[in-house]
């Protein structure tokens, strides 16, 4: 998805250039700057600088920014199954399969039935034996066949044991809509029901916050496919009060979106205590209505 | 036998480079030391034949010639290629085939009218719930890079770059039964061998 997005981006960056920014409250990072008085300072993000043009590059880049940059992952498991069709369109399925047989011709199969039950009538009308066709497959014969080998083979089916015991930590539950992972992770000092979340290391991108995460929190058995490098949801939160500081005003997470691929979830045990399958409208029954407004886009049933 | 050769490697390349610019040397040079090398030189060269006098002009002619072929054949329109998939077998269109008439009631008529524009609201409407989700969804991931950018440009570079084990993309679709597990096909399993490079 971040292919359409780039040039977005680009547009963005080129409005940053095309206007320099000469006083700090119209800066895009003012946040940074709110301490900066006359002096000239460089923003220690885009290299933007303000004021006077002296060498006070040595204190900007030494700030970091408040917030803690995380990285949550949201793993979808895909339908196994095909949904069921509505009443709409079963009654329109039937509609197009009446229409396609009256426009359509004779099949070899059809005439040939029709043939042999003009020839059986004759036969029984003239008297003969039945048994001298022995040999031949009748048309008749060749569907009796075709619907006593489709007899013996059995699905499995749409509805799983996991269904009937509603087991929310199985993934083979619901097998005709998409599930997604929530964990019971902790947060502090509590135990919170989210996505799989954890902050970022010095030299790591997003991405690979997130495979770290995803790794530590279900175990190495869960094989996922990442989409792509880039975020595709976003949320802010502020640590509580007590432990809220200038520094450390609270964390950003950003949401990377995987697929399933296969093998099941291991929780760790210290980090996260139980985990879940759910569909989003399950998800009301977790999580908080702010975290699931960012959420919920990702969380989709397409 | 070497003058004819050359000759008609000649005539060829001056031809054929028109109609082919780069198969035209390949089909008739050869080499002694290498099949590989197009050059041209003449094979089982005993003695040269003297060129006659009025072999230019003969030359110049027959080039002439085929130029004025050539010409007329590019001048000609493109002709249209015949599509085998709209050919009807004769076979199909016998009278035999044909199944017997079917009269629908007005009722029936009706009733199947209705059910079309139903279903054209149906799809409508799935189409705008499809619609606004993606919308929804590109709208999220795009406040996410804005704050991505706000946060770190160097991060942001990173998250923009295109992930190329990604594409191509696979995935099997949804079936109308799930997999049985442990399945003993009655007719033996099938393993592609097919050699993929």
């Amino acid at each position: 998805m971040a292919a359409p997005l780039v040039r977005n981006a680009f547009f963005m960056s080129r409005n940053r250039l095309a206007k320099p920014a000469l006083v700090a409250s119209s800066h895009a990072h003012k946040g940074l700057l709110q301490n900066a008085v006359a002096a000239s300072m460089r923003c220690c993000v885009c290299g933007i600088t303000t004021g006077r043009s002296e060498s006070e590059e040595n204190s900007s880049q030494a700030e970091q920014s408040p917030w803690t940059l995380m990285s949550a992952v949201c793993v979808v498991r895909r339908p196994l199954i095909a949904a069921e069709l509505s009443d709409v369109e079963q009654r329109y399925k039937a509609h197009l399969e009446q229409l396609f047989l009256e426009t359509s011709v004779l099949s070899d199969h059809e005439i040939q039935l029709m043939e042999e039950t003009v020839k059986l009538k004759k036969r029984q009308r003239m008297g003969y034996d039945d048994d001298e066709d022995g040999a031949l497959v009748l048309a008749a014969d060749k569907e009796d066949m075709a619907a006593d080998k489709l007899q013996e083979f059995q699905p499995a089916g749409r509805l799983t044991e996991a269904d009937m015991t509603t087991n929310r930590s199985s993934q083979l539950r619901k097998l005709d809509v998409p599930l997604f992972l929530l964990v019971k992770q902790k947060l502090g000092d509590k135990a919170v029901w989210m996505m799989p979340q954890g902050s970022r290391q010095e030299g790591e991108t997003l991405r690979q916050t997130a495979e770290r995460i995803l790794m530590t929190c279900c175990g190495t058995h869960l094989r996922t496919t990442f989409y792509g490098n880039a975020p595709c949801g976003f949320y802010k939160y502020k640590y509580p009060r007590t432990v809220r500081s200038e520094n450390n005003v609270g964390a950003k997470v950003f949401f990377f979106k995987a697929e399933l691929s296969g093998g099941e979830v291991e929780c760790n045990g210290e980090d996260v205590e139980e985990f879940a399958w759910v569909t989003p409208e399950e998800m009301k029954e977790y999580l908080p209505q702010k975290y699931l407004d960012s959420v919920l886009p990702l969380a989709v049933s397409l | 036998m070497t003058s004819v050769l050359r000759f008609l490697s000649s005539q060829s390349t001056a031809v054929l480079s028109q109609l082919c610019p780069q198969g035209a040397r390949s089909l008739f040079t050869f080499s002694r030391t290498s099949p590989l090398v197009n050059t041209l030189v003449p094979i089982r060269a005993s003695h040269l034949r003297k060129r006659k006098r009025v072999d230019p002009k003969i030359e110049q002619a027959r080039e002439a010639r085929l130029k004025k072929r050539i010409k007329r054949l590019l001048k000609k329109d493109k002709e249209m290629v015949a599509v085998e998939d709209f050919f009807v077998m004769p076979s199909l269109l016998e009278q035999v085939r044909e199944r017997p008439p079917v009269s629908v009631s007005f009722e029936e008529q009706e009733r199947r009218a209705a059910l079309e524009k139903e279903w054209s609201r149906f799809r409508r409407q799935q189409y705008l719930a499809e619609e606004a989700a993606m919308s929804a969804m590109v709208t999220s991931q795009q406040r996410a890079l804005q704050e991505l950018r706000a946060e770190s440009e160097e991060l942001f570079q990173q998250a923009v770059q295109v992930d190329p084990l990604l594409i191509p993309y696979q995935r099997l679709g949804p079936t109308e039964t799930p997999p049985i597990s442990a399945y003993d096909p009655p007719d033996g399993k099938y393993v592609d061998l097919t050699p993929m490079e």
